[in-house]
């Protein structure tokens, strides 16, 4: 019991630890760095999306790429073409993604393991075809360029926080929206209707014997994780300015799987830790110049061979074991 | 009336490329229970190696052909015991061979960027002779790449049916467990059958290669109308992918003639969702 209590404060510590250096991290990194984990946190989000419904409810959905450019999309235009303020265009952006989340959820959740993985694929490339040859109106390939900045907001005693000069401004917005989405997350996978995913994941046919709406289940798992892949989608957009189709494609989707299962699938931290080292990893194999991407690969394939529940899956799995050996050798030793 | 035939014929022949990678991919599937993302690259690596054979061997096509086969068999047996073999075990699940693709498909395509660079490459002019009727014109390079993939598909059908390791895979492929306890390599018919994808998708890439040029990207599309395909006929159902093969070629063939060209892979995989949400286990599929 009181080392159950040791190990829960750890964690607790830890994690409000890994907040405070969030907080003071502008202060002592380089704008380039900054930019890096500001990058790094918008793709945790997406990862985080994918992974409640790839990892904790099972369902492969491959096109959670078309909700991200959705989100980023559908923000740009608004503050585009509109002149929305940031704020309205998220709001409308996000219920829209909703909207198209349950209008693709109810024909393809019908369907069950590759079958669906393909169906939602091909909504993707449906998507991202869509978003090419509209050319009116998303500017095709060339993207959608001048996206403006968040706006500033003013401060009680005087002067304001600005986006536009500012790229901790920029950095603290995203992270605020990355901590809100994992204490959602959090909550969700620890509510009732959290263990009813995972139910669903470990068997479909047994989870509507005990009395689970699996289909309820399932489609409101994809409608959570497409609002969040969109929330990801339009910090996208307003912190780069910038937005291309490649961002709606199914290969943001593949990436996003890669963050989850090297993380650890179906596990809270999992996504973060994929997200935050592949990204960092990525990075500093770009000094290898061309050869970077293979080493990258070679990476990814390695990884999954020799730690498939990922990192935070074998921390969990071997950490406690790892931990009474290491107490047991102290009292030995005393 | 000639437009119409003459569209008809091309999505013959390029229904003939989508079952050959097709029918590689349901075997894969049906055999390992790997969804091969790469596949789209080995086809694509099937183009540069016949590129290459052509180029400096000078050797004829069809012996081409028959070497980027062999070599891309051989090629797809050593990857497969590299990268899919070993990331089976008791805690992989169906995520994990779709990594190892991701992770395949950075590692092919770059390395094809490094070894080849990026311009698009072309084989030249191979059977280009023409025939004409009702106002039709069908290079010689259009038919036999049909009647390629025609014999191709009888020889497989030869090779499963009526050789003992033709139906050792057969066996494998209805129940891994049983055949492993009738004294079956399953390990062994899992390598055979996935180099025999990996050349069967090469070989469509050759065929295809004097109709268009090779590049980096030409794979890409291939993974997608491959696995349309094997959902539209069942997954691991190899008439399913012969047939959804040539349904798909004649479905993208014409509607990007008459609908919209712009537009027809939406129609392509929009058809693909409206049948799976009227039937969720595709047109072929048993249960």
């Amino acid at each position: 019991m009181e080392n159950l209590l040791k190990l829960y404060t750890t964690k607790h510590l830890l994690f409000a630890l890994l907040i405070v250096a969030a907080l003071v991290f502008p202060l002592v990194a380089s704008t380039y760095t900054l930019r890096i984990i500001t990058m790094c946190c918008i793709w945790s989000m997406l990862a985080i999306a994918l992974n409640l419904i790839v990892g904790y409810t099972g369902q492969g959905n491959l096109g959670l790429g078309a909700f991200f450019g959705m989100g980023a999309y559908t923000t740009g235009l608004l503050m585009v073409k509109l002149g929305l303020n940031f704020w309205l265009a998220l709001i409308i952006a996000l219920a829209l993604t909703v909207i198209l989340a349950v209008l693709i959820g109810l024909p393809t959740l019908r369907t069950k393991g590759a079958y669906f993985a393909i169906a939602t694929l091909c909504f993707n490339i449906i998507f991202t075809t869509v978003v090419i040859q509209w050319d009116a109106l998303t500017k095709g390939q060339t993207g959608l360029m001048n996206i403006p900045n968040v706006p500033a907001i003013p401060l009680p005693f005087g002067g304001q926080i600005d986006f536009h000069e500012s790229l901790a401004a920029n950095y603290y917005l995203v992270l605020i929206f990355l901590i809100l989405t994992i204490v959602v997350i959090y909550r969700i996978v620890n509510s009732l209707t959290g263990k009813s995913f995972l139910a669903v994941r470990q068997d479909e046919d047994l989870a509507e014997a005990i009395g689970i709406n699996t289909f309820r289940a399932k489609l409101l798992s994809f409608t959570v994780s497409a609002f969040i892949a969109g929330l990801a989608g339009g910090l996208y957009a307003v912190y780069l300015g910038f937005i291309a189709p490649a961002i709606t494609s199914y290969g943001i989707t593949f990436t996003a799987i890669l963050y989850v299962v090297v993380g650890g699938a179906a596990t809270v931290a999992g996504p973060i830790v994929g997200s935050f080292l592949l990204t960092v990893i990525g990075e500093q194999l770009t000094a290898f110049g061309t050869l970077h991407l293979i080493i990258y690969g070679v990476l990814v394939v390695l990884s999954i061979i020799y730690l498939p529940m990922g990192l935070v899956g074998a921390y969990q799995m071997f950490w406690p074991q790892i931990w009474q050996k290491m107490k047991r050798g102290k009292v030995h030793a005393a | 009336m000639s437009m119409l035939l003459q569209t008809t014929i091309n999505g013959i022949v390029i229904g003939s490329a989508f079952s050959l990678v097709a029918l590689g991919l349901t075997m894969i599937w049906g055999i390992m229970h790997i969804s091969n993302f790469a596949h789209g690259s080995f086809y694509m690596i099937g183009g540069y190696v016949i590129w290459t054979i052509i180029t400096l061997l000078g050797v004829d096509f069809w012996l081409a052909i028959l070497i980027t086969a062999v070599v891309m068999a051989i090629f797809g047996a050593i990857v497969e015991r590299l990268t899919f073999r070993p990331a089976e075990g008791p805690f992989s699940t169906p995520l994990s061979s779709l990594i190892v693709s991701i992770g395949l498909i950075m590692i092919f395509n770059n390395s094809v960027l490094a070894i080849w660079g990026a311009r698009p490459e072309t084989l030249g002019a191979i059977n280009i002779q023409e025939f004409h009727f009702l106002n039709v014109t069908v290079t010689l390079q259009r038919v036999l790449i049909v009647v390629a993939a025609v014999i191709l598909i009888a020889l497989l059908q030869f090779f499963l049916k009526r050789t003992t390791l033709g139906m050792s895979i057969e066996a494998t492929a209805q129940n891994a467990e049983s055949a492993r306890l009738m004294g079956i390599n399953t390990s062994r018919v899992g390598s055979i059958v996935f180099a025999m994808g990996v050349s069967l998708a090469a070989i469509a890439a050759g065929l295809m290669a004097p109709l268009t040029n090779i590049n980096i990207g030409m794979g890409d599309h291939m993974t997608t109308y491959g696995f349309v395909i094997i959902i539209l006929g069942g997954m691991g159902s190899i008439p399913g992918a012969i047939i959804g093969g040539f349904i798909l070629g004649l479905i993208s063939s014409l509607s990007a003639t008459y609908l919209t060209a712009n537009y027809y892979e939406v129609i392509v995989f929009g058809v693909l969702i409206l049948i799976l949400a009227i039937k969720p286990t595709g047109l072929f599929g048993a249960k």
